[in-house]
């Protein structure tokens, strides 16, 4: 152990406070360097003049309780009123409206800075009543009915301090969300397309009254288009390879008109 | 004059960290201002006497202080016990004043930019006795950094081992000694006066 070493431990030789076993070196050293006890001696008067309070130094003022215990209800206030908007749940407060019992009035208005609960006051101890003198309890009981339920919600979402702008913001959000919500339910019309020839042959068209029919081959276009015409009649498919139309009439009465015409050589119903 | 004994409670107190002021944290803890008072009444003298001589501004120690305790109040709850009540207020009173302190640059000065250095060729016949000199140190002592002077301090104020206040300010123990060491160095110029003064006085130990 070096002389620095011993030196750097005078100062808590000289205040009482170094281990037992530091203390034995240090005494040991001592003795061997009488020339130390002079430092001891300026660590000594050091502890004397710090550990000295002067008549011209500032005291703690006698108030200082007092507005200690202001600020602790100020505290409690605010976390108060912090978990009761955060749960939006009743709970019964009390509300310090009296100059405290060491004249500082109190308020229940405060900064929240952690999660403390009013619940958690004090059961046993001084109580907040016993500190503060009179008390006043507003209790905020839960309100019955939508109203009530729209009082927690808008104390939930702290609606009261939230800024205009962002009031409408959050509405035309809402709204949004409802149209779209409803257009994704509402029931939509499926688009499809008919096929009116060919193996797709539309549905719609197969399930109304069709008939196959063979047409003298002599028969012009217009002529098989006026017979159509004549009996309300449409081509839903062919002609195929054979010649033959599938047509749909809408009246089932025309068959036999349009069996009797002369251009007709085939018609047979189509079974569903 | 008064003593870090006398009104303001002892060393003793202060360095041990009983059972009584854990105790009491824990009932501050489950909001129980009567433990708070308690508390209260053995640190916050303690607590005024470390600030005020840290920053020189009574007004602005008068409400550390109270922010001291009321942070002991919210935080009674996070008390773990790896180290003592005392280290634990203390450590807390340093941290307020040292974000304080950050508005009171003029007030910390070194030695060497004090507007009224200490003389030490000054001729000793000028120090009449052992309270010129102690108000010499003290004037000193003020314009110690922070650092060695809240070494100082913890140590002959509060009464404090280096292993409490290496807890405290939150640094290795050998850099409190080292602070302590160069503290004195810095103070050297009128502890060597006293040095003759005492042997004049035939006081040395």
């Amino acid at each position: 152990m070096n002389a620095k070493q011993m030196e750097q431990r005078l100062a808590w030789y000289a205040n009482g406070t170094l281990p037992e076993a530091e203390r034995a070196e240090v005494d040991a050293w001592l003795v061997e360097h009488p020339e130390a006890r002079l430092q001891l001696a300026e660590y000594s008067f050091l502890q004397h003049t710090v550990s000295e309070v002067t008549a011209d130094e500032p005291q703690l003022a006698t108030t200082g309780f007092d507005e200690l215990l202001a600020q602790v209800d100020q505290f409690e206030a605010a976390q108060s009123a912090q978990q009761t908007t955060a749960h939006a749940v009743p709970v019964e407060t009390t509300t310090n409206v009296a100059d405290g019992m060491f004249g500082q009035r109190l308020s229940e208005n405060g900064l929240p800075e952690n999660g403390l609960s009013e619940n958690n006051l004090p059961e046993n101890g001084i109580s907040e009543r016993e500190l503060s003198g009179e008390t006043v309890k507003e209790s905020t009981a839960a309100q019955s009915g939508l109203t009530g339920f729209l009082n927690r919600i808008t104390n939930w979402v702290a609606w009261q301090t939230t800024p205009g702008f962002a009031r409408v913001a959050v509405v035309a959000q809402f709204a949004l969300v409802a149209v779209l919500g409803t257009a994704l339910f509402l029931p939509q019309q499926e688009q499809s397309y008919d096929v009116l020839s060919g193996p797709g042959a539309s549905t719609t068209a197969t399930a109304a009254l069709q008939l196959d029919i063979g047409l003298n081959p002599a028969l012009t276009m217009e002529a098989f288009q006026a017979l159509l015409h004549k009996h309300q009649a449409e081509v839903v498919s062919g002609p195929n390879s054979l010649g033959i139309y599938r047509i749909q009439l809408q009246d089932e009465t025309r068959i036999a008109s349009l069996r009797a015409h002369s251009a007709v050589l085939y018609l047979q119903r189509v079974q569903p | 004059m008064e003593t870090a004994s006398g009104s303001e409670p002892t060393n003793t107190e202060a360095i041990t960290p009983d059972a009584e002021e854990r105790q009491w944290l824990m009932q501050i803890a489950n909001k129980d201002r009567t433990a708070l008072k308690l508390l209260y009444d053995r640190y916050a003298a303690r607590v005024f006497r470390f600030i005020v001589r840290m920053l020189n501004d009574e007004a602005r120690a008068q409400e550390l202080v109270n922010d001291v305790m009321l942070e002991i109040w919210k935080s009674a709850e996070r008390f773990e016990g790896r180290s003592a009540v005392s280290s634990w207020i203390l450590g807390i009173a340093r941290f307020r004043t040292l974000n304080a302190l950050r508005g009171h640059k003029p007030e910390i000065q070194g030695l060497e930019q004090s507007p009224e250095p200490v003389d030490p060729t000054a001729d000793s016949s000028h120090i009449k006795g052992r309270e010129q000199l102690q108000a010499l140190l003290r004037q000193a002592l003020q314009r110690l950094s922070p650092e060695h002077r809240e070494v100082v301090e913890l140590t002959f104020f509060h009464g404090c081992s280096y292993s409490e206040i290496a807890a405290i300010v939150d640094c290795p123990e050998n850099t409190v000694k080292t602070r302590m060491y160069h503290a004195r160095n810095r103070l050297r110029p009128i502890l060597e006066r006293l040095g003759i003064t005492a042997l004049d006085a035939g006081e040395m130990p």
